[in-house]
Parts: structure tokens; C-alpha cells; sequence
């Protein structure tokens, strides 16, 4: 059954809300009386809805990132422009402000540090907008309001992480997931061991390998623990 | 008809998973001399040796019934996965794998809970583990060991040229001689760092602790620069420099011994 | 458990210190940038590129770019955006190129929607979504992508590939059409 040719135009804006309401109610009318056209419409409704459930994410078949380090030296980054008047020493990563009593500390995501990086910081596979128990994750539209994606996806992983922790199936290994929670807290109390030390010594220079090796360290272990949990995801989708 | 009940009898059996307590495994396939080999398993062993032949053989005993030893990629690359079903993993029985490689290739192995033993290997060894031990022997030239628990030991580290060791809370223990320069990274948080070293030796050294303590043999040469209590550094030179080698522990104890 | 929920949270406001690493020439804090965000980026690659089997050497490309002008990005919530926006300038511009160069419109490499007539599937099939719209005529195919996939409004379709609104609109019914025509009832 065809739907009415002159109409999909109509039957599209309609679909899209870009109708106005005496031409909305000229398309109810004609569709009380065109079941081809009350058809086409409810199949673009359905497309529309498979549609919002695409994955936004299709990772490549292949790491790309050697082929980009490659070029990156040829290339330097462009520096802010903020920065540019400060101090050398500030400029540089973990240097101290001496007003602030804080520790500026600084985080250096290395390549393969604790745990090897192989596959992405978050779960690959569709970052579903509904998961049991958790809110929507907003995803990154790139015409529309920009969420931060990497935000939203790390949310979604997080909720993930939630979501099956709570639920009555534990993640694939317990055990190990007790472990990284262990870890976790060695790192954690390793890193406020050193802001109580530099909060005490204010303006003196803080060890920043020291520093930045503990935040990466932290971030690789969390990395993992939600790793462990895509992995589990992913063979339930295989 | 005595033959059919026998084969039904048994195929029973092998249902019920009671006939073997787990399923053995043999696997052969060719590959190149310098093939990249990937493992991935949750728990069980892992035991890798570098071999003469232009092939992988792959034996040893998957858990049980329900798990499924997935192998794909070419002679170029080889990946060897254990997957586990669907569901709950309490108490998982692990699978033990036994790997026959080329030494000239490159080994990737990644488990859970798994230790991993590598010998024999002389190009490239990366391995990553919760907290699983990794054991490496045999000289390889490359080593990228990471763990958050387990125990990390390299017994000959001679021909290493690039060496980075991460562990947070378990202990790393090296023999290494820094005879072909390069650079090495050792780092832990908690877990404590032991290098052993012969008595000439030729590196420069940075070694940096939060509140952990250094104990060095080599004591003529070591300047202790200014400290930032209660973290202690150390750094020097020994023999003419060439390799590089950067420790870093923030609690444990870092030993530099000579053997 | 709880406690490692909890943990998991925290770790967001660490997100913005990567773009300041990474802008000061960090190539570890890029990488993990480019980790947390090629999915995205190779997926508008992939979904708007005229040769879909360019998509990976595009994404690289979107990556070497971005990193250029890295001084220029904004940071926070902003970041993703920025870069989708670049990726579709990097794809779009190449379409142009390869366009210029094969005068003639040819088929995609699936070939799995004609361009008229019907589909040639078996009938019942129920195609995947993503194949079907790969399948797509490439035209029709980007401002599908861009305005339901995307959120783009027609005028600024229009803008990016060179179309008057009025066609823009036209390219996505037909799109549409096909599609519903593709994956069946």
C-alpha cells in the first residue's frame, strides 16, 4: 500500500513538529480516512525510534593511535593563551602558586601504566540512553546543546558499574573487584598523605612524578574495575 | 547396538560434565617468527615458552564444560581467548593454559586472577594481571609488566633494552644488568621494589620515595638531593651512565642490591 | 561496593585537567582524549563519509587537527562538541575532494540500497539500521545522519554541504523513504 505521494512531505513535518496547528489538523483529517498514509506514518515513528537507539560511538577496527602519535611531534599543540604569561615554573605541571594553600596537582594520564591500555576507557558497544535503574544518559549531539561526551559516557559507565552492583548478578569476578576496591584505597590514602604533607609546607615544591604517578594509578585502577564490567557486557551481548 | 548405548552413555556424561573434570585442550596453528599472540583469561594459569617452530601449540585443560576457548586472527597475530558464560562468576574454574610460541614473536597476556609464567621469550612480553604473580624468565629484550596485586618477579633481565614494571600494591623483583643502555621504570605504590644488580654496572638512577625507605649497596657514588620530608630521593650515576632507570614507590620499601 | 560507586564519582572533575595537560603538550593526556572520544568521532566519520572505507584514516586526521588547534578548544562540557564539529569539517571537506576527483556519483561499496525501485533483499529480512543507512545514496545519507542522527536543523545542513534548506528537507524524506523501504514493514 503506497501512502499518498503529496502528503510525505506533509507527513514528514508533521513527524518533525514543523506544522502548524490548522495544517496538523488537515493532515488528522486526511489521515482518518488513509490507512497507507496512517502506515507510512507510524513507520517513520518507528524508524525515528531506532534511530534515537543508534549507538553514537562505533569504535574502529584498529587502533588508530600509533598512526596519530606519529604525526604529533610535527604538530605542536597550541598553547593557551592564558597561561602564557605565567612563570616557567607554574607553567610546568605540579608547579606550587605559592599563594594557593592548595597543591595545584596535576593529572598525567600515561599509555600503559598499572594496567595496560588496549582497548578505550569506556565500555565499547551502544552507550544506551536507558539503563535499569539509572537515569537517561544525555549523549552528545554535535548540532545540538553540547554535553560533554566524555562525561556522559563516563556517567553511563558509571551507571553501569551501578547498575550491576546492585543488581543481584556480580560482575564477573568479584574477587577482583574487591581487590581494585582495596587498591583504591591505598592510592586514596597515599594521595591524602601527600596533600596533608604539602598543605603543611606551603611553597615547597611537591614531587610531581610522585603526584601525578598516584592520580594515574587511581584512574587506571577505576579504568579497570569498569573494564572488568564491559567485558562481562560485552560477551552477554555476544 | 552396544556400541550406540555406549555412545549415548557416555555423551551423558560429557553433558553432565562429570566425565572430565575439565576439558583438555589441543591446538595447533601456524604463524610467522615474529606473530603478536594474544591471551585473555579470567582465571586459571598461564604458562608460555618460546619455542624454535613457526607455530603455536596450545594445550592444557579449560575449566569446565561451559567454557568456551575462542582462537582467531592469522599467522601474524593470534588471539586466545577463555570466554566464560553468562551470569554469575563466583568461584570460577580456572583453565590452565600451556603455550608454545616463537621466540622471535611478540606475547600479550591478560588475566584476571591468572598468574603468568613467560620463559623463553626474547622479543616483546607485555603483561597485565589483577593479581595474578607474573613470573618472566629468559632474556626477552622488551617488558611491559603490570599488576595490582600479584607479585612481579623478572629473573634475567640481561638483554632487556626497555623495561616498565607497575604494581600498586604487590611487590616487584628484578635481575637486571642494563647492559644494552635503554630505559627502565619501575613503580609501585604500596608493594615493595628490589633490584639486583651485578657489581659493575653501568646507569643512571632516580629513585623517589613518599614514605618508604631506599637501602642502596651501592654506596659510593649516591647523592641524597635535599628531601621534601618525609619523601626521600636518590639519585646516581653508576659506571659510565647509559641506561636509565627511574624507580618510584610511594610507601614501600625500594632495595637496590648488588648480587 | 558502595564505596567503589563512590569512588567512580569523584573521578569527574579529573576530566578537565586532562585538556589542560594535553593543551600544554601532553601527548599521554591527548591520547587518553582521543581514547575517551574516537568512538564518537569515528562513528560520524564513518556514517557521513562518501567512501565509508576512508572513516579510520579520516578520524586520524580529525585527531592531528584537533591537537593543532588544541589552544583553541574549550574545555568542560564543550570538548565533545568541538570536536564532533571538527569531524565533520574534516569528513565533509574530503567528500568535496574525492567528489571533484570521480565526477560520476558511484554506488557505496555495499551497494545494498539501489537508487530507485525497489530493494533487493529477500522479503521478510529485516535489515540493521546502520547497515541500511550506509547503504543510503551518499547525499541523502548525510543529511540523514546529520539532522536525525545529529540534531542538525536544515539551515545549517544546508550551510555545512552546500544545499538550500528546501533540498536539505528533500534529501531526508527521501532518505527516509528508503530506509523504511530497506529494514521492511
Amino acid at each position: 500500500m503506497k501512502h499518498c505521494a503529496d502528503y510525505e512531505e506533509r507527513l514528514n513535518d508533521c513527524l518533525d513538529g514543523l506544522l502548524s496547528p490548522p495544517e496538523r489538523t488537515g493532515v488528522e483529517r486526511h489521515l482518518e480516512g488513509c490507512a497507507s498514509c496512517r502506515e507510512f506514518l507510524a513507520a517513520m515513528r518507528s524508524l525515528r525510534e531506532r534511530t534515537a537507539s543508534l549507538p553514537r560511538s562505533l569504535e574502529p577496527e584498529r587502533d588508530l593511535w600509533p598512526g596519530i602519535r606519529e604525526g604529533l611531534p610535527a604538530r605542536r599543540a597550541g598553547l593557551p593563551k592564558s597561561r602564557a604569561g605565567f612563570p616557567a615554573w607554574a607553567r610546568g605541571w605540579g608547579g606550587l602558586m605559592p599563594a594557593a594553600a592548595s597543591v595545584v596537582l596535576v593529572i598525567l594520564i600515561a599509555a600503559a601504566v598499572v594496567i595496560g591500555l588496549r582497548r578505550s576507557a569506556v565500555p565499547r558497544g551502544p552507550v544506551e540512553g536507558g539503563l535499569p535503574g539509572a537515569g537517561t544518559a544525555q549523549v552528545a549531539r554535535a548540532g545540538q546543546e553540547p554535553l560533554e561526551m566524555a562525561e556522559a559516557e563516563y556517567r553511563a559507565a558509571t551507571e553501569k558499574l551501578l547498575a550491576a552492583l546492585r543488581s543481584e548478578r556480580q560482575g564477573a569476578s568479584p574477587e577482583a573487584l574487591k581487590v581494585i576496591e582495596e587498591n583504591l584505597r591505598i592510592v586514596e590514602n597515599a594521595i591524602q598523605e601527600i596533600r596533608r604533607a604539602a598543605a603543611g609546607h606551603p611553597g615547597r615544591r611537591v614531587d610531581e612524578r610522585m603526584v601525578t604517578n598516584l592520580y594515574r594509578t587511581r584512574f587506571e585502577l577505576l579504568r579497570q574495575a569498569v573494564r572488568l564490567f564491559a567485558r562481562e557486557g560485552e560477551e552477554k551481548q555476544s | 547396538m552396544k556400541r550406540v548405548l555406549t555412545a549415548v552413555f557416555l555423551s551423558t556424561l560429557v553433558a553432565a560434565g562429570t566425565l572430565w573434570a575439565g576439558v583438555p585442550i589441543n591446538e595447533r596453528r601456524d604463524l610467522n617468527p615474529d606473530a603478536l599472540v594474544e591471551v585473555e583469561l579470567v582465571a586459571g594459569t598461564v604458562s608460555v615458552t618460546g619455542w624454535e617452530k613457526s607455530e603455536m601449540e596450545l594445550t592444557g585443560t579449560l575449566g569446565d564444560t561451559s567454557q568456551k576457548l575462542e582462537i582467531s586472527g592469522g599467522k601474524d597475530r593470534l588471539k586466545i581467548e577463555v570466554k566464560l558464560p553468562e551470569g554469575e562468576h563466583h568461584d570460577i574454574e580456572g583453565s590452565d593454559l600451556v603455550l608454545r610460541v616463537p621466540r622471535g614473536g611478540r606475547i600479550s597476556v591478560e588475566t584476571v586472577s591468572a598468574p603468568i609464567t613467560v620463559s623463553n621469550m626474547k622479543a616483546r612480553i607485555e603483561l597485565n594481571s589483577v593479581s595474578g604473580d607474573l613470573d618472566v624468565k629468559g632474556s626477552p629484550r622488551e617488558a611491559n609488566l603490570n599488576t595490582v596485586s600479584g607479585e612481579i618477579n623478572l629473573e634475567d633481565g640481561a638483554s632487556l633494552e626497555n623495561a616498565e614494571l607497575n604494581s600498586v600494591s604487590g611487590s616487584i623483583d628484578a635481575n637486571l644488568d642494563f647492559r644494552s643502555g635503554g630505559s627502565f621504570e619501575f613503580n609501585s605504590v604500596s608493594g615493595a621494589v628490589t633490584l639486583r644488580l651485578p657489581a659493575k654496572v653501568s646507569a643512571e638512577f632516580e629513585v623517589s620515595t613518599f614514605s618508604g625507605s631506599i637501602t642502596s649497596d651501592f654506596g659510593d657514588e649516591p647523592i641524597k638531593k635535599s628531601s621534601f620530608l618525609p619523601a626521600e630521593e636518590l639519585e646516581f650515576t653508576l659506571g659510565s651512565g647509559g641506561a636509565r632507570v627511574k624507580v618510584n614507590s610511594f610507601s614501600g620499601p625500594v632495595k637496590i642490591l648488588r648480587e | 561496593m558502595q564505596a567503589l560507586a563512590d569512588r567512580l564519582r569523584e573521578m569527574e572533575p579529573a576530566m578537565a585537567d586532562l585538556l589542560d595537560e594535553a593543551q600544554r603538550g601532553d601527548a599521554a593526556a591527548f591520547e587518553t582524549l582521543y581514547r575517551l572520544h574516537v568512538g564518537r568521532v569515528h562513528a560520524l566519520c564513518r556514517r557521513l563519509a562518501r567512501d565509508p572505507g576512508r572513516a579510520e584514516e579520516l578520524t586520524q586526521e580529525v585527531f592531528l587537527r584537533a591537537w593543532k588547534h588544541l589552544g583553541s578548544c574549550p574545555g568542560g562540557e564543550a570538548l565533545a562538541g568541538w570536536l564532533c564539529r571538527m569531524a565533520i569539517h574534516v569528513v565533509l571537506s574530503d567528500n568535496r575532494k574525492l567528489r571533484r576527483r570521480f565526477w560520476r556519483e558511484s554506488p557505496p561499496a555495499d551497494g545494498v540500497l539501489p537508487e530507485r525501485g525497489g530493494f533487493q533483499a529477500s522479503p521478510g529480512l529485516a535489515l540493521d539500521l546502520e547497515r541500511a543507512v550506509a547503504g543510503l545514496p551518499p547525499g541523502a545519507r548525510q543529511v540523514f545522519v546529520l539532522h536525525d542522527v545529529e540534531g542538525f536543523r536544515h539551515e545549517e545542513i544546508g550551510r555545512l554541504l552546500g544545499l538550500s534548506p528546501g533540498t536539505s528537507k528533500a534529501q531526508l524524506h527521501r532518505a527516509r523513504r528508503l530506509l523504511k523501504e530497506a529494514l521492511g514493514s
